[in-house]
């Protein structure tokens, strides 16, 4: 029954046989020779012990197993013989042999050259009457387990190569995540816009630059068509090149040799750009990527390199370009013309061969100073053109630096200012001339100005004594004779006298209006208002028994000369008092009218006035407008009035009518 | 021997006449010396050719100059007489024709005691010499000369 029960148990590599074999072992001491032979041909080591422990049966299995011949383990112990060893202790397994009959598990034994194995067992006890044995089946799985610990360590090391990889590979996808950020920051960084287009045009990278040269930023330019950063007149023509770009195959290429092309800002300015282009496939799809240069700035710089070189070749002046030593690197069409050597003659060639052997030594001294990267202005000299004919050269001579700022050459402008030259000399001469003369003129101004003083001292002094002696012996003859004058000769004296004294008087006014040309202005703040009330004052001997209203109006001070002043009043003045004589009601009348930008100061009388047909006369020397007759007067005093008041800077004119009156104005110039 | 009181130097024969008619219109009797020249004066004043036997600065009370004189001018001459310590003390009056500013202030720096210029009226000259006679002769106190 038990054997069933161990049957049971699944020892399956035990045929029936076996299981009979060993029940009648068991039984009969596994007696039948056909069974054992079955038994010791199975490979598992078949061993029985009685419940003392002693070693029944072993076969060859066991033998091979543990290398222990059946004479040497019958009778022994077989746990002491095969030093069982297992996880639950041997007084484990023998208390569940007892309590179940059956226990199947792992042992480990050594064998008799001292290996340990490891083996599967399968134990039955068998209880038959007084008696108690156990079937012990073991296979050697030493090998499976090395082969499982192998097999074990294998998928180990695999694990671990697998977590090896599994971590390259993150660190792989984390390095191609950081080159990505990294392109990403190179692209954003760049200077130049980055773009990116699908095969339609859709904006797919829109970097930083592309951003701000298209004055859009990023996020309104993704994913829109690239159309509106074209002009709309290029928009066809560009959508053809990328088309014929993307079936060259070629992965890259320059837009250069497209001619000019033109970005269309954000905000409508147009411009132009240099661009290239390249082309990958990903996923199926084409990628176009621009790469543009905003060159706005580069073509105005070149468009002023051309005008600048127009302007060079255009210039009347020579402009050259020379080494530091002085050998001609530019030579332009001003230069031809001013020297007349072409620029084949020149470039090349020192620039000595058109300094006179005179002026050889400016070169040294210009050639110091731009060494020192010092400019040399305007320096004016003598050059030689190829005919030999001397120039008259403004030089101005700048240097030439490179990008640090080292001098490399000199650039050189010259101008021919022979002509100027030559103006300046014909100045010279005349101014000379001219000096010459003023000195000239002014030596005989002076003399002229020495003869006029000894002239009117002259007249002044001996002109007077012969008057004295004609009016002096006419008046003695009277004095001393005058009894027995007859009254026509006394009369005749007298004539003779008071015409004498009128010459006196003439010469007395002639060398008063002489002298006012000649002595200086003394101009300071003058009070007219007391000046005019001193004047009347004066001229009280010539009222004397005169009835006479005078009315002296309101009268600003001016700036001039007291002295003159005053006898510009005395004139006008005294003449008023003159011509008012015998008219009824007499009226004199000063004041001043504030004009313009001049006071004007008059004087109005209601006397004999005159026509006005003879104003042009009225202030010339010697002119009278009345018969002396009627009002005496030499004819100096208006002329004197009017030059002190041109020397004032002011202008004087009259208005009358005959007979009834006459208003003389004066102004002394713009008020202060 | 009466003394010398006027100096009258005068080189215009007409005025020199009138000059004098008019001093004896004035009842001016004083002793009058005529120089007819600068350099004439020049000697009277101070005692050299032929006045070398004179007694220097006695009792001269006037002298009359014209300015515009033959060989030494009134100017210069005004200027020797008030150059000297002893000359300078006689008053001298400047009898002259000209008005020129300019005579009248260098006689005045020069030291001249007057000015006057000559009247072409007969009767204003009488009355200018005969009033400077009457000042300088009879008003005038000059000082003591040794």
């Amino acid at each position: 029954m038990a054997l069933y029960v161990c049957t049971g148990l699944g020892i399956t590599a035990l045929g029936g046989a076996m299981q009979a074999a060993l029940r009648r072992a068991g039984a009969s001491a596994l007696a039948g020779r056909r069974e054992a032979a079955i038994i010791d041909q199975t490979y598992d080591a078949i061993l029985v012990w009685d419940w003392e422990g002693a070693i029944t049966f072993w076969n060859r299995g066991a033998e091979r197993v543990y290398g222990i011949p059946r004479e040497e383990a019958l009778g022994r112990e077989s746990n002491a013989l095969l030093k069982t060893r297992t996880a639950i202790g041997v007084a484990g397994f023998l208390s569940a042999l007892d309590r179940e009959g059956a226990w199947e598990g792992v042992l480990e034994h050594t064998t008799r050259d001292g290996r340990t194995i490891t083996v599967e067992t399968r134990m039955v006890l068998i209880r038959e009457e007084a008696r108690a044995y156990v079937i012990e089946a073991n296979r050697d799985i030493t090998i499976r387990r090395e082969a499982e610990e192998a097999l074990r360590n294998s998928r180990e090391q695999l694990e671990a190569r697998v977590r090896e990889r599994t971590a390259e590979l993150a660190a792989s996808h984390e390095s191609t995540r950081q080159s990505e950020e990294r392109m990403s920051g190179i692209v954003n960084s760049a200077m130049d816009a980055i773009i990116s287009v699908d095969s339609s045009q859709r904006i797919l990278l829109f970097n930083a630059a592309a951003g701000s040269m298209f004055r859009c930023p990023a996020a309104e330019a993704m994913g829109r068509s690239l159309d509106r950063f074209i002009p709309q007149r290029f928009r066809e023509q560009h959508r053809h090149h990328v088309g014929d770009f993307g079936k060259t195959g070629v992965t890259s290429r320059s837009m250069h040799s497209l001619g000019a092309l033109s970005g269309l800002r954000a905000d409508g300015e147009e411009f132009p750009i240099e661009a290239s282009i390249s082309q990958i496939t990903a996923g199926g799809e084409k990628i176009f990527t621009v790469i543009l240069r905003d060159i706005t700035a580069r073509k105005r710089a070149e468009a002023a390199g051309v005008l600048l070189a127009a302007i060079v070749e255009s210039s009347f002046d020579a402009i050259i370009g020379k080494d530091l030593d002085g050998v001609v690197t530019s030579w332009n069409v001003g230069a031809e013309r001013m020297f007349g050597y072409s620029a084949e003659e020149m470039v090349g060639n020192s620039i000595t061969r058109l300094i006179p052997p005179d002026h050889i030594d400016d070169e040294a001294l210009i050639l110091g100073r731009i060494r020192q990267g010092e400019r040399v202005e305007h320096f004016e000299t003598v050059r030689r053109r190829k005919d030999g004919k001397l120039i008259d050269a403004s030089v101005t001579v700048s240097p030439i630096k490179d990008d640090r700022g080292n001098v490399v050459g000199a650039s050189k402008v010259v101008r021919d200012i022979t002509e100027r030259k030559e103006a300046e000399e014909k100045v010279r001469l005349l101014n000379t001339e001219l000096e010459k003369r003023v000195v000239e003129r002014t030596a005989q101004l002076e003399v002229a100005n020495k003869e006029l003083e000894a002239f009117s001292y002259s007249v002044s002094h001996d002109l007077r004594a012969p008057l004295r002696a004609v009016n002096g012996f006419a008046g003695m003859v009277v004095d001393e004779f005058g009894s027995q004058l007859p009254a026509e000769a006394a009369r005749y004296l007298e004539r003779i006298r008071n015409a004498a004294i009128k010459m006196g008087q003439l010469i007395d006014d002639l060398l008063a209006f002489s002298r006012l040309g000649r002595q200086p202005l003394k101009r300071q703040e003058v009070n007219m208002a007391q000046l005019v009330q001193n004047v009347l004052d004066d001229l009280a001997p010539e009222r004397k028994g005169r009835q006479i209203d005078i009315q002296a109006g309101v009268m600003p001070d001016c700036w001039g000369d007291p002295a003159l002043l005053k006898q510009v009043w005395v004139n006008l003045l005294s003449n008023a008092i003159k011509y008012t004589r015998g008219c009824g009601g007499a009226l004199v009348e000063t004041g001043c009218e504030s004009g313009n930008r001049e006071n004007i100061y008059y004087v109005r009388d209601n006397g004999a006035g005159f026509d006005m047909k003879y104003a042009h006369k009225l202030f010339g020397v010697f002119q009278r407008l009345h018969r002396a007759e009627e009002f005496e007067g030499t004819g100096v005093g208006l002329a004197i009035v009017q030059r002190v008041i041109h020397r004032h800077g002011g202008r004087v004119w009259a208005e009358a009518e005959k007979g009834r009156g006459a208003i003389f104005r004066f102004t002394l110039g713009e008020r202060k | 021997m009466n003394e010398i009181e006027i100096l009258l130097v005068e080189d215009n024969p007409d005025d020199l006449e009138m000059t004098l008619h008019a001093l004896r219109k004035g009842k001016i009797v004083n002793r009058i010396q005529v120089a007819r020249d600068g350099q004439e004066a020049l000697d009277f004043i101070f005692c050299e050719e032929e006045f070398a036997g004179r007694k220097a600065g006695n009792g001269l009370k006037v002298i009359l100059l014209d300015l515009k004189l033959p060989k030494v001018d009134g100017l210069e001459v005004l200027k020797r007489i008030k150059s000297d310590p002893i000359t300078k003390k006689i008053p001298v009056v400047v009898l002259t024709s000209s008005k020129e500013q300019n005579d009248v202030v260098e006689s005045y720096d020069l030291g001249t005691n007057s000015y006057i210029v000559k009247p072409v009226g007969l009767d204003q000259f009488v009355a200018a010499v005969q009033n400077l006679g009457m000042y300088w002769l009879l008003l005038n106190q000059p000082p003591a000369v040794e």
